[in-house]
């Protein structure tokens, strides 16, 4: 029964990314046929919230549902067929700064999303990403509080990262050469007790569209 | 947009840090560590059965270690494992303690994992109202091989009067010593050195921490990453999310843009 599951589970990813591949590889009608693969190009601006409802936020358990992490990003679009737009991206999550700067930390966002506009204000996007969570430790050691006295802690000297696949889901209403958009990427997709959500909020500006 | 990005960079917080409980970042190197407790282990001034003790354990690893995609630390609760010697009346040595390493009523490392056990050595509770010590005492290199917990069973035991959620709490923050990490000054963490009021996930401070001692190496979506045994919150094997919600959910999308698509044509032909 396990191992059968487990099969479904893949066949259903082997379908879910021939899904995106057949819509990202399709060849473009003739209307979407230009000397520039490139249709648009656009800069995000916003903040990302890391793993929603699931850190506490102070002592009486308040759990985080918003959070102010500044995110800058760049994309480009590129039309598949007559439905579908193919859209990387890239966005970084600024750095952060802890403790001073014992510990520098950064998340790298390389994406891609399908996206399909069935209005002209409204865009759901459908992708994929890979999280480079970076940590950069510039050691060093502080005393602080243990049990009755205090101990000597120590804080990381290494630089090292995580790295993890998303599945993500966005819909963006676009104004002109503006949208907004809310963007979510799922962590563990297939695992329920690790599964996290996270999310940003754009600002998007369209210099091309 | 140029002052919108320097009020971004502006903006972006100073936040407390963690840290770690020795000077070279120790770890355990393999990442799926079982937790057991000894079999010994006796808490009568603790007023609980081992048994009940162990039933503490799960939580404490389900509610907090284990749900942060980003580490690759997969801790799994194994019951009893023991008797180790000393464990529930002996010392606690840290490993560069010479003289209480020497000292013949040390307590043994296990040779693996985490074990947890009450103990009512007093000098290894510094003051009344320590409620648990831990010390990852054996070392490969820069690797942890074994850490031990223990709880405080002395007479008239802090650890005694605590609730059953605050009890979780602490063996989970023990356990988050075990694995590496020290103390940090965020009261919202599970790492802060007392216990607060509520105590309901880890702070950023712990997944921070956990995520730079076992950072995920390519998860495949959860698929890669971690092979132990998954626990629910009542002790028994989680089932992953079911084939039909996910299949559901990607149906449901396709489904959604097929009805836009249909009624944007609708309103298409009836405008002609």
């Amino acid at each position: 029964m396990i191992a059968s599951l487990g099969m479904l589970r893949n066949l259903f990813i082997v379908v879910f990314f021939t899904y995106f591949c057949e819509s990202a590889l399709a060849v473009p009608n003739s209307s979407d046929r230009s000397s520039s693969r490139i249709k648009q190009v656009y800069f995000n601006l916003g903040t990302h919230t890391q793993f929603y409802n699931a850190i506490q936020n102070d002592g009486s358990g308040g759990l985080r549902k918003i959070e102010w992490k500044p995110v800058i990003g760049a994309g480009i679009g590129i039309p598949m067929t007559t439905n579908f737009i193919f859209l990387p991206e890239f966005n970084w999550v600024l750095p952060q700064t802890h403790e001073g700067s014992k510990i520098f930390s950064n998340l790298f966002m390389f994406r891609g999303d399908i996206s399909h506009r069935p209005f002209g204000w409204l865009r759901l996007r459908l992708g994929t990403s890979l999280m480079w969570a970076n940590q950069q430790g510039r050691g060093g050691s502080a005393q602080m509080n243990n049990g009755n006295g205090s101990s000597t802690f120590y804080y990381p000297d290494e630089n090292k990262s995580s790295l993890n696949n998303t599945l993500d889901f966005g819909i963006e209403a676009m104004f002109e050469k503006f949208a907004f958009r809310l963007q979510t990427y799922t962590y563990s997709f297939f695992v329920k007790e690790q599964k996290q959500l996270s999310y940003s909020l754009f600002l998007t500006y369209y210099w091309k569209k | 947009m140029q002052i919108l990005i320097i009020l971004l960079i502006t903006l972006s917080s100073n936040v407390q840090a963690y840290t770690l409980n020795n000077n070279f970042g120790a770890s355990f190197k393999d990442n799926e560590v079982s937790v057991s407790v000894d079999a010994s282990s006796s808490c009568a001034n603790v007023g609980m059965t081992p048994y009940e003790l162990e039933e503490l354990i799960v939580p404490a690893i389900v509610n907090f270690w284990n749900r942060v995609p980003t580490s690759s630390l997969r801790l799994k609760s194994t019951s009893f494992t023991g008797p180790y010697a000393n464990i529930t009346t002996g010392r606690l040595c840290a490993p560069t303690d010479t003289p209480c390493i020497t000292s013949g009523d040390r307590i043994i490392a296990p040779v693996n994992d985490i074990v947890i056990s009450c103990n009512d050595f007093a000098a290894n509770f510094e003051g009344p109202t320590v409620l648990a010590v831990t010390i990852p005492n054996k070392f490969s290199g820069k690797s942890i091989t074994g850490a031990v917990i223990l709880i405080n069973n002395r007479d008239q035991t802090p650890f005694a009067t605590l609730s059953k959620k605050d009890k979780i709490g602490v063996i989970a923050h023990e356990i988050g010593h075990a694995i590496g990490l020290g103390h940090t000054n965020d009261k919202a963490a599970l790492m802060y050195y007392r216990i607060v009021d509520q105590r309901k996930a880890l702070g950023e401070d712990d997944m921070m921490g956990v995520s730079y001692l076992y950072p995920m190496k390519l998860d495949g979506f959860g698929l890669l990453g971690g092979c132990g045994t998954i626990i629910s919150n009542d002790g028994t094997a989680a089932k992953d999310v079911p084939f039909w919600q996910m299949a559901a959910t990607l149906g449901l999308f396709i489904a959604i843009l097929e009805m836009l698509k249909l009624l944007k044509r609708s309103k298409t032909s009836s405008s002609t």
